[in-house]
């Protein structure tokens, strides 16, 4: 079921390099994402997909444009109540995972919520076990993030981006260092998360992998080449 | 705990090596300047309590014949806090057999209860035997003299023998050992009967409500004044520095140098240790990074990475200020042990404990602030992008920082080496000017057929000439003072010396009388200018004369002038108080042999003796307080280049860490272990030779300001330290420094190439 609008971007573009002579990663992107969409944006390597994803997140603003998420005005906020907003909205999975190395996988998952303080403090551990456990890792809780493997890492970092409950998660190349079985695990849980209403954004090179999502946005060179729904 | 605290603390812990590293770095800042202000503290201190704690006197009052002042109606005028007699007279003790030196002996009759210039009993009976003396400690270390031992005296015309019955200590007398004099206490009659003088012609004095020299002198004149026509007359006054220990000069020396070097080597070690903290926060980056994509605002980051680099202080100043502590101690125990003087602060002082915690706090802070401040401001973009480029970055300003910290490090070294060889040259220069083998003088002038006489018979004398000592005081229109001035009067042509002169010329006019001023007195007389007439009060009447030269001379205050104008204005029967020989045999043994033969000789005679001393024991004399110095100086110098090494070392480690990755690269493509520690080597070599060659020529202008700087508080003001340069310093600078970049080098990448190169490629 889709409701009102989580995500807008309005003609956004991005350029990287001097100003004299600029690079330009997005152009004029328009782009609207409703709550509880399962989006996926695909394109090939340099396309943008990633700086279409860092966008949303607020990780990198826009040349010009205007970028709204959950009714704020991302591209507008500074540093400070970015990061409060980031912890409290979106949920960011990593490719390459992005642990705290030295911090136990449990010890990850408080972490954010100590940061962004919405879940109560008693409640805390409980919630981080049972994300654990709801990613299937509940057992390597008091594990470092070295002694999993690649495809735990990945659900473990998924369990650390619902941390603080967002409304939003979002994956850059979530699956691109697992195998099949741990990638279609890792697929399950943002179903799963879909289902229980959250908004899942997924950037990917593998057009396979969008075959999952229930939208499935195609870049190339910077811009919107295909928007496509698969039949409900 | 807080899950902050715990990631700095798990990050501290994970760093292992590395972390260990920023531990010993910081540590090593924070021991240097410690150890400086620890010893700072205690010796600036204790020199000068354990002086006051004697209560000088602020002047020294000489008469012409003794017991003729009213002590008691003295002591009752009202601005008099303190004054008593303490006679003095400069005799001859054997120290060892056939081993002669000055004995410096003072008699009074309040030793044990003096309200003034009080010495300490250590050993020996509270209440002194007639006819006994006591000598101060530190003669012992020249001697072979203690309690209940028996010494020669030569007293006037005769050896007599004294008990000793006890060792006291006087802290306000220069140190024996440096001064190789032994001083010795007696009661008025033992005093008389030794020096053959009447007591209570030299008074003590101390004034209420003296804050200056300039006050002590003012108050003075006016008691002098009270003296006028009913008063005894006044033989000489002395008014030393006020309330200033005589060897202040060399601790004042040993504070300048220990706190400059000091300085540099915390500058130093700042500039490595920053190097090192900021590429430990580099290689968090992107932790800093992630922590921003899940919520962490800058200044949370930036709290984590303060609280990470709070466990390194802390660490830092757990291991620094104890080690501080004890080598600051140790060190101001070495120089209390030179200088004699007691350790009195036994416990740390409470401001240098807290400046010492605050600067552990404080300081990984100062060193790291713009790379934590960076680690806040980071976007989590960049953060998580960390592009190599940044690395290569860190890695050519490290470079650059590690080859100007090696050449300040071996700038200072070589400067260290370039000041001690400027100062055996200026021994060098000291002795050369010494034409003599060797001198003998007396305790007063003699005519010079006693000298004759006493020496009669000993065929190893070439050459003799004879001088006169005096002493008077100098004053020019604008400035007077009442400190004796050494008067050396010799004849024109003397043979006898030939100091080097830094200004002017040496006195050779027979109609016009010329002086020529030590350093020493050009700082006392306040920098006189050449060519201006000094006026000199002689035996209570004033002479003119026009200064013409400044010798250098590290020695008392002393005006040089020609015999014969000496001799017209106070010394009309021509006396001597001085002989300077030459042997005929030069070398060291005849010299030694030709001394011995005039010791028996002026044993057997009526001569009144002071010492028989060779130049190679007058130079000594000045060795010995310059070694203190010396030593000093060139251990603190190693330690700048010790710190800069173990800085290169860090430095180093920290690159061969970063670049982990890179080996295994090199590996995975075929270069053995050998072939890319040789690269690692070679690169580290590079940075050494770099910081050597740029040190070696920083070393030309910082010793020349070095030089310059030392001879000013060593000579006196306006006095320059001739800059040299040391050859041996250049070499040992050269290897220390090649050894230690190879070490520094070697060490680090030895280990990295010791990892698989599943590891090396592995490595975050």
């Amino acid at each position: 079921m889709q409701s009102s609008n989580l995500i807008q971007l309005k003609a956004v573009s991005l350029n990287y390099g001097p100003a004299g002579a600029p690079y330009p990663a997005l152009k004029d992107v328009s782009l609207t994402v409703a709550a509880g969409e399962h989006l996926a944006i695909v394109g090939s390597s340099g396309s943008g997909k990633s700086s279409l994803l860092n966008m949303i997140t607020g990780i990198d603003h826009p040349t010009r444009g205007e970028v709204e998420v959950g009714g704020t005005k991302v591209h507008t906020l500074a540093e400070g109540p970015l990061a409060l907003w980031r912890g409290r909205t979106v949920g960011i999975v990593f490719q390459f995972f992005q642990l705290i190395p030295n911090l136990t996988i449990l010890e990850n998952l408080l972490l954010p919520m100590e940061f962004v303080n919405v879940v109560p403090k008693a409640e805390r551990r409980s919630r981080a076990q049972a994300l654990l456990t709801q990613t299937g890792i509940g057992r390597q809780a008091d594990k470092l993030p070295a002694e999993l493997s690649g495809g735990e890492q990945q659900r473990a970092a998924i369990a650390r981006a619902l941390a603080n409950d967002p409304p939003l998660l979002v994956a850059d190349e979530p699956t691109g260092n697992l195998d099949s079985r741990n990638a279609e695990k890792v697929l399950a849980i943002f179903r799963a998360q879909v289902e229980a209403g959250k908004t899942v954004v997924v950037v990917t090179h593998e057009r396979n992998v969008g075959a999952e999502f229930g939208r499935v946005v195609t870049l190339r060179d910077g811009s919107i080449v295909a928007d496509e729904r698969s039949r409900p | 705990m807080s899950f902050q605290i715990l990631k700095a603390w798990r990050d501290v812990r994970a760093g292992g090596g590395k972390s260990l590293l920023v531990v010993f770095a910081l540590a090593l800042g924070l021991w240097g300047v410690g150890s400086v202000a620890v010893a700072y503290r205690v010796l600036s201190r204790d020199l000068r309590q354990n002086f006051l704690g004697t209560v000088p006197p602020h002047a020294v009052v000489t008469f012409q014949e003794g017991g003729r002042l009213d002590l008691a109606k003295l002591r009752s005028r009202p601005e008099i806090e303190a004054a008593t007699w303490r006679d003095h007279a400069l005799l001859r003790i054997e120290v060892r057999p056939d081993v002669w030196v000055p004995l410096s002996l003072y008699g009074a009759d309040d030793f044990a209860q003096a309200s003034i210039a009080k010495v300490r009993l250590e050993s020996g009976a509270t209440v002194p035997a007639a006819g006994s003396i006591r000598i101060e400690r530190n003669g012992r270390k020249i001697s072979n003299l203690d309690t209940g031992s028996v010494a020669r005296i030569r007293t006037g015309e005769r050896n007599l023998e004294v008990p000793i019955d006890g060792v006291v200590f006087d802290p306000a007398q220069a140190p024996a050992t440096q001064d190789h004099v032994i001083y010795a206490y007696t009661d008025p009659r033992t005093f008389s009967a030794l020096s053959g003088e009447t007591p209570g012609r030299r008074l003590l004095i101390r004034w209420k409500n003296v804050h200056s020299k300039a006050d002590v002198e003012k108050a003075l004149a006016s008691l002098r004044a009270s003296w006028e026509g009913t008063g005894p007359a006044v033989a000489s006054v002395n008014v030393p520095a006020f309330l200033e220990h005589p060897h202040q000069w060399q601790l004042n020396l040993l504070i300048a140098i220990i706190g400059t070097i000091g300085l540099l080597a915390f500058l130093l070690s700042s500039v490595l240790v920053s190097q090192v903290v900021a590429a430990l926060l580099a290689k968090q980056t992107r932790q800093a990074g992630i922590l921003k994509a899940v919520g962490a605002t800058r200044s949370r980051v930036i709290r984590i990475y303060a609280l990470y680099l709070g466990f390194f202080a802390v660490a830092s100043g757990l291991v620094a200020i104890p080690l501080a502590a004890v080598t600051g101690y140790g060190f101001s125990k070495f120089c209390a042990g030179i200088l004699n003087f007691e350790i009195l602060t036994t416990r740390l002082p409470g401001e240098v404990l807290a400046a010492l915690i605050v600067a552990a706090l404080v300081l990984p802070f100062l060193f790291a602030g713009p790379t934590l401040l960076r680690a806040g401001r980071i976007s989590v973009r960049e953060a998580i992008a960390e592009p190599r480029i940044q690395m290569r970055r860190r890695l050519s300003k490290r470079m650059i920082v590690s080859v100007l910290a090696t050449a300040l490090g071996v700038a200072i070294f070589s400067t260290g080496f370039n000041i001690r060889q400027s100062l055996f040259e200026f021994l060098t220069s000291t002795r050369d000017s010494m034409r003599f083998d060797l001198q003998v003088a007396t305790t007063r002038p003699v005519p010079r057929e006693a000298f004759t006489r006493a020496l009669a018979g000993l065929s190893g004398i070439d050459r003799r000439e004879g001088w006169s000592d005096g002493k008077g005081e100098l004053q020019t229109e604008v400035v007077g003072t009442s400190d004796g001035i050494g008067i050396v009067a010799l004849p024109l042509d003397s043979q006898m010396v030939a100091l080097k002169m830094v200004e002017g010329r040496w006195i050779q006019s027979a109609s016009e009388p010329e002086a020529v001023l030590n350093q020493a007195a050009l700082q006392l007389f306040h920098q006189p200018k050449m060519g201006e007439i000094l006026t000199l009060r002689i035996e209570g009447k004033e002479r003119h004369t026009r200064l013409v030269g400044i010798g250098e001379e590290i020695d008392k205050p002393k005006i040089y002038l020609a015999q014969s104008f000496y001799d017209r204005w106070a010394n009309p029967e021509h006396r001597v108080n001085s002989l300077l020989l030459t042997a005929k045999d030069q070398n060291f043994r005849g010299v030694m042999a030709l001394k011995k033969e005039i010791e028996r000789s002026v044993a057997a005679s009526d001569l009144p003796v002071l010492f028989v001393m060779s130049r190679a024991e007058r130079t000594k004399i000045i060795a010995d307080h310059l070694n203190i110095i010396l030593m000093t100086l060139l251990i603190l110098a190693f330690l700048v280049l010790w710190v800069a090494a173990l800085g290169m070392a860090s430095s180093t480690s920290i690159t061969v860490m970063e670049r982990t990755r890179e080996i295994g690269v090199f590996r995975a493509i075929g270069a053995t272990p050998r072939r890319i520690l040789r690269r690692f080597v070679a690169e580290g070599m590079t940075t050494s030779l770099a910081g050597l060659a740029l040190g070696l020529i920083l070393s030309w202008p910082l010793s020349q300001v070095a030089s310059a700087f030392f001879g000013k508080l060593m000579l006196g003001e306006g006095a320059v330290l001739s800059y040299a340069w040391s050859p041996v310093g250049f070499v040992i600078t050269v290897a220390t420094t090649i050894v230690f970049g190879l070490l520094a080098t070697r060490l680090p990448a030895g280990a990295a190439v010791k990892l698989s190169t599943r590891e090396a490629l592995a490595y975050e």
